[in-house]
């Protein structure tokens, strides 16, 4: 116990970063090869288990395809009315002119009280802490914790320790996207007028500076009704499918903002 | 103790139980004390615990800490000259699961990253406790076999 506790403190003035740099260049290659040896029968009892689910969601995804194309008609009018504004607005799009660094997720926090992936990139590669992580599909991820020479941490939107600024894309209604112990996403501060419905497109909002704004970060599936509350308690099913991430982007060219005190 | 830390950091995250990752050092620490006794055990829990804080997110030291209450468990298993039984084990890896998760929630308070403990209890590691427990019979069960084999072997 007593030499944890020396460990934790020297751990916590940084005398010991060099000694975790070291271990995890050494270590990465190994957990590397055990991950690759691996994903073969985890992928096998991934689909066995999917089985039934895939047979339902198929069903539900037939009907939902259906509903997509006439919706589809309807935004392609929507986004050529949408583009004539942003010209006006001089709007961009978040992910225009961004750099991008792939990654491939190496290793996952090992307890289950925190959501953090190590990914094979780090600070020789142009990392730095607090730039966005996104999907391949551009659904955001997390954001760079920690890094060292050839690795980094990400922090995942569901860990209890991320808050992301956002807002709803269809009403605009601001609020935080944070993490929760059941991985699972929840909007806080929402206004108790605001309009949101299940289903509704969850984006980053920008402000604060900690991401760009318009990342994709998930769907609302549930609204609380209870009008007692100061803020509308609302759920988020993140859009990246965060348990089975393999490769990720960083966002190179994104600094985060430091904002100064008003 | 490195494959099993290893493939805790890297392998078992592919294999989750409803989103849960067993604690492999750590049933495997309390499945090699319950069959194998202190003596070993009170030598692997401090290197399983340095590899651990080697290869995980947190801090150096937490893993140690979380893993220290194995040592009052080494008194309570006694001086048994057959192996532990499957109820202690399962006892004592639902402590050691609730304090060392609990060990960890307080380095995260500590360095101002925490959530709601009751929250982190109910949901997290009240659900790992009981994967634990699922992992806990066949490790318990192959350490046993080998334990036995060994000392026949020993003896013939």
């Amino acid at each position: 116990m007593g030499a944890g506790v020396l460990l934790l403190a020297l751990s916590g003035i940084g005398l010991l970063r060099p000694v975790e740099s070291v271990s995890f260049t050494v270590f990465a290659p190994l957990e590397n090869g055990l991950r690759s040896l691996a994903r073969p029968i985890a992928d096998i009892v991934a689909n066995y288990g999917d089985l039934r689910d895939l047979t339902l969601e198929n069903e539900r995804l037939r009907t939902e395809n259906e509903r997509l194309s006439a919706e589809n008609a309807r935004l392609r009018e929507e986004a050529t009315r949408r583009e004539e504004l942003e010209r006006l607005l001089e709007t961009k799009n978040a992910l225009q002119d961004q750099q991008f660094l792939a990654a491939r997720i190496i290793a996952r926090d090992t307890t289950n009280l925190r959501q953090v992936v190590a990914i094979n990139r780090g600070r020789e590669d142009g990392i730095r802490t607090g730039m966005p992580v996104v999907t391949q599909g551009s659904a955001l991820v997390g954001t760079v914790s920690k890094v060292g020479p050839d690795h980094a941490w990400v922090t995942l939107i569901t860990d209890v320790d991320s808050a992301v600024s956002s807002q709803l894309s269809e009403s605009r209604a601001q609020g935080v996207v944070a993490g929760t112990y059941s991985r699972r996403l929840a909007m806080e501060f929402v206004d108790q007028n605001a309009t949101v419905r299940e289903g509704d497109t969850v984006v980053t909002s920008g402000v604060g500076g900690g991401y760009p704004p318009g990342l994709v970060i998930g769907r609302v599936t549930g609204v609380g009704t209870n009008r007692q509350d100061l803020f509308r308690s609302v759920t988020v099913e993140p859009l990246a499918s965060l348990s089975k991430l393999e490769t990720v982007l960083v966002m190179t060219s994104f600094a985060p903002l430091r904002l100064s005190a008003p | 103790m490195l494959l099993a830390v290893l493939l805790e950091a890297s392998v078992l995250p592919m294999f989750t139980i409803n989103g849960l990752q067993p604690d492999l050092l750590l049933v495997l620490l309390v499945a090699w004390l319950m069959v194998r006794g202190a003596n070993e055990t009170f030598f692997l829990a401090p290197i399983g615990g340095l590899l651990l804080g080697l290869v995980d997110h947190q801090a150096m030291g937490t893993a140690l800490i979380g893993l220290a209450p194995l040592a009052f468990l080494q008194e309570l298993r006694g001086a048994q000259l057959r192996e532990g039984g499957i109820v202690m084990a399962v006892a004592f890896t639902v402590a050691m699961t609730v304090f060392y998760n609990f060990a960890y929630l307080a380095v995260d308070t500590l360095q101002g990253e925490s959530g709601d403990w009751l929250e982190a209890g109910s949901r997290v590691i009240i659900p790992t406790a009981l994967v634990n427990v699922a992992v806990l019979f066949p490790l318990y069960l192959a350490i046993l076999a080998l334990s036995r084999e060994r000392r026949q072997s020993a003896y013939a």
